[in-house]
């Protein structure tokens, strides 16, 4: 198992296009992958449930990712969530 | 003939025979199932589900030649959210807990999302209640097989949705005219890349109309007109013989700088507070902007609004503006009164107790708003402008307010420019008289011609009566204007002009031969201006103010400007 956490720099949300890049990533393996925001800990396959963690500016996210390609898709997912289109 | 006024959400002109779209049926029926009728609507639902996938990406082939970057986007986060199931379990849920049919869990699904999005504080996930409603209708429409026919002429709807407007026949749907949806809807943003006219805002016209009744839509005066008369359809055809001439040579200024006929260029921005002037500001690519009036965002509420929403406020409504962004603290009092402020009924309320006047009585009104604007400058520019000032300490005492709002959000943490400009409205004969002196604390001037030529000629500029003294022709108010451009010229500041004479093709002249060299004008006559300003140059500007200098009188001074022999 791998994580990081990161601090969510760009001045709009994380959103729904971003989001949807984030779970089609998740999606594509067989690593399990969750976000956790204030100790709430949504899947990270879950555009939804992403949406309504509401990241913004200043938030400090957590990204954990459990399974084969684990390090190389954190790296990814890290760039999505902070890449912010 | 009937005549109806509402709201512009795309400017321009059109006309034909109306096609209604028939609503789609809301009402909540709520018939319970039996237990064979809830299989077998599960069944259809999970189609429903299948097909609207489907649907979505078909319609993103079969328009991809008018999908812009921004329409696209709302078109695939639409499939993001189907295929990521949370909506289609909960309203499969909710058939098989409660036996109800898929129309009612469908408004109970939208109901409980819509709960959970308005509790968000930030704008662009609130605005996912849109792509809720968005998804849900489309799923009713599917499911009562509502005839997806084309459409085409003038558009009527109660609330016209984003599938209505993919379903409209390839340049054969003329205006669009609904009884409510908003300026930022998905609907208006795709109006909007279609350039369709758009009036909405119409209490009632559904009922009261026909398909195919000739309908006028003049977007640009937000007015709607059923069945004319031959005089009035006659004259309406030739404004928009007019229109359509004039709109493929305006459309060559979109997004283009302002420039004299001698290329020297000339700085024009915007002036907004509302969503709809956001979205006509879009609209004609609007690069800056130069009054952000405050006023609007707190009509809407009930209380005093905190730090954060108005912050929220102001990114989202600038969020398309790349360049300056000059934001106008609260004018409230004189014409614009809001319940909770609880400011008392006055005979003169335009020499009463309003703007900064009420502001400096009321240091945590304006704490609130700097911080706001001052939270926005760490990623925009952003300049302060104050509204009413008539004598230095006014300007003293806000500086000391702005500097305590910085300490505060110091001691917060949050970021923001420490050089943030500070300047103020010019509209008052006062502020004019002591300009030198006020020039040498600020950093710029932005003269606002309504309030000041009400002031100067003493004629309220919303009373028919005196409308003839209310002329800004006049050698006072033109002086006015001049003391202020010399008084900012000695001391090196910049001097704009955000009142709507700037956009008199007329006026506008003058101002630049005065020296102006930026105005901001409301974003609908944007492109205009820039036209005007194409076909002149500052010489002959110059050459008409030196020659209004020497009229003494208001009437030989309009007559001579208007004759545009300079």
């Amino acid at each position: 198992m791998v994580k990081q956490t990161v601090e969510y720099t760009n001045n709009i949300s994380f959103h729904i296009r971003p989001i949807g890049t984030f779970t089609n990533e998740v999606k594509k393996t067989d690593s399990s992958v969750t976000v956790t925001k204030n100790e709430l800990t949504v899947p990270g396959n879950k555009a939804m449930q992403l949406l309504r963690l509401c990241i913004v500016k200043g938030d400090f996210v957590t990204i954990e990712v459990n399974g084969p390609d684990e390090e190389a898709l954190l790296e990814r997912l890290v760039k999505i969530l902070l890449g912010g289109e | 003939m009937e005549k109806y006024i509402g709201k512009s959400i795309v400017l321009g002109l059109g006309f034909g025979e109306i096609t209604k779209i028939k609503p789609l049926d809301l009402k909540n029926q709520h018939i319970i199932l039996s237990d064979q009728q809830v299989i077998d609507e599960l069944a259809k639902a999970n189609n429903i589900y299948k097909y609207s996938v489907k649907d979505l990406e078909n319609e993103i082939v079969e328009n991809k030649a008018i999908l812009n970057e921004e329409t696209l986007a709302i078109i695939n986060g639409h499939i993001i959210l189907i295929e990521d199931e949370e909506i289609t379990d909960r309203i499969n849920e909710i058939i098989q807990e409660l036996k109800v049919d898929f129309v009612a869990a469908c408004l109970k699904t939208q109901a409980e999302f819509i709960e959970i999005f308005d509790a968000m504080e930030d704008p662009y996930i609130k605005e996912r209640i849109a792509d809720i409603k968005d998804i849900c209708h489309r799923f009713i429409k599917l499911y009562q097989n509502v005839d997806s026919k084309e459409l085409s002429g003038i558009v009527l709807a109660i609330e016209i949705t984003p599938s209505d407007i993919l379903n409209f026949e390839a340049n054969k749907v003329l205006g669009i005219i609904s009884e409510r949806n908003t300026s930022n809807c998905h609907a208006a943003i795709l109006a909007r890349t279609l350039d369709i006219p758009f009036v909405t805002a119409i209490d009632g016209i559904y009922a009261a109309t026909d398909d195919a009744d000739l309908a006028l839509i003049d977007a640009d005066m937000s007015s709607v007109i059923i069945n004319p008369n031959k005089v009035v359809f006659e004259t309406f055809k030739t404004k928009h013989q007019e229109y359509l001439t004039s709109k493929v040579e305006l459309k060559k200024y979109i997004g283009k700088d302002a420039v004299f006929k001698d290329n020297k260029k000339f700085d024009v921005g915007v002036n907004i507070g509302n969503l709809a002037d956001c979205s006509i500001a879009l609209e004609v690519k609007a690069n800056s902007v130069g009054l952000f009036r405050s006023e609007y965002l707190y009509m809407d509420l009930e209380d005093f609004p905190s730090v954060d929403y108005l912050y929220n406020k102001y990114l989202e409504m600038t969020k398309d503006i790349p360049g300056e962004i000059t934001i106008r603290t609260l004018d409230v009092g004189g014409d614009k009164s809001i319940n909770y402020f609880n400011i008392a009924k006055e005979a003169n309320p335009y020499l009463g107790y309003r703007a900064i006047r009420y502001c400096l009585d009321h240091p945590e009104v304006l704490i609130t708003q700097f911080k706001a604007i001052l939270k926005l400058s760490a990623s925009k520019e952003v300049k302060i402008m104050i509204p009413m000032i008539t004598k230095l300490d006014e300007v003293l005492d806000a500086k000391k307010i702005l500097k305590q709002s910085m300490l505060e959000l110091e001691k917060e943490k949050i970021d923001f420019d420490s050089k943030i400009k500070l300047g103020i409205m010019i509209e008052t004969p006062a502020s004019v008289l002591i300009s030198d002196i006020l020039a040498k604390h600020l950093d710029f001037f932005s003269i606002g011609t309504n309030d000041l030529l009400q002031y100067t000629m003493a004629a309220d500029r919303n009373n028919q009566s005196v409308e003839a003294n209310y002329n800004p022709y006049s050698q006072a108010f033109i002086n006015m204007i001049d003391i202020t451009i010399q008084s900012a010229k000695r001391h090196n500041i910049p001097v704009s002009v955000c009142g709507e004479i700037a956009a008199n093709k007329d006026f506008l002249a003058i101002l630049v031969g005065l020296g102006i060299e930026k105005i901001s004008v409301t974003p609908s006559a944007l492109l205009q201006v820039k036209k005007v300003l194409a076909n002149t140059t500052f010489e002959e500007c110059k050459k008409l103010v030196d020659k209004v200098k020497k009229l003494e009188s208001e009437k030989d001074i309009e007559a001579y400007v208007l004759s545009g022999k300079y």
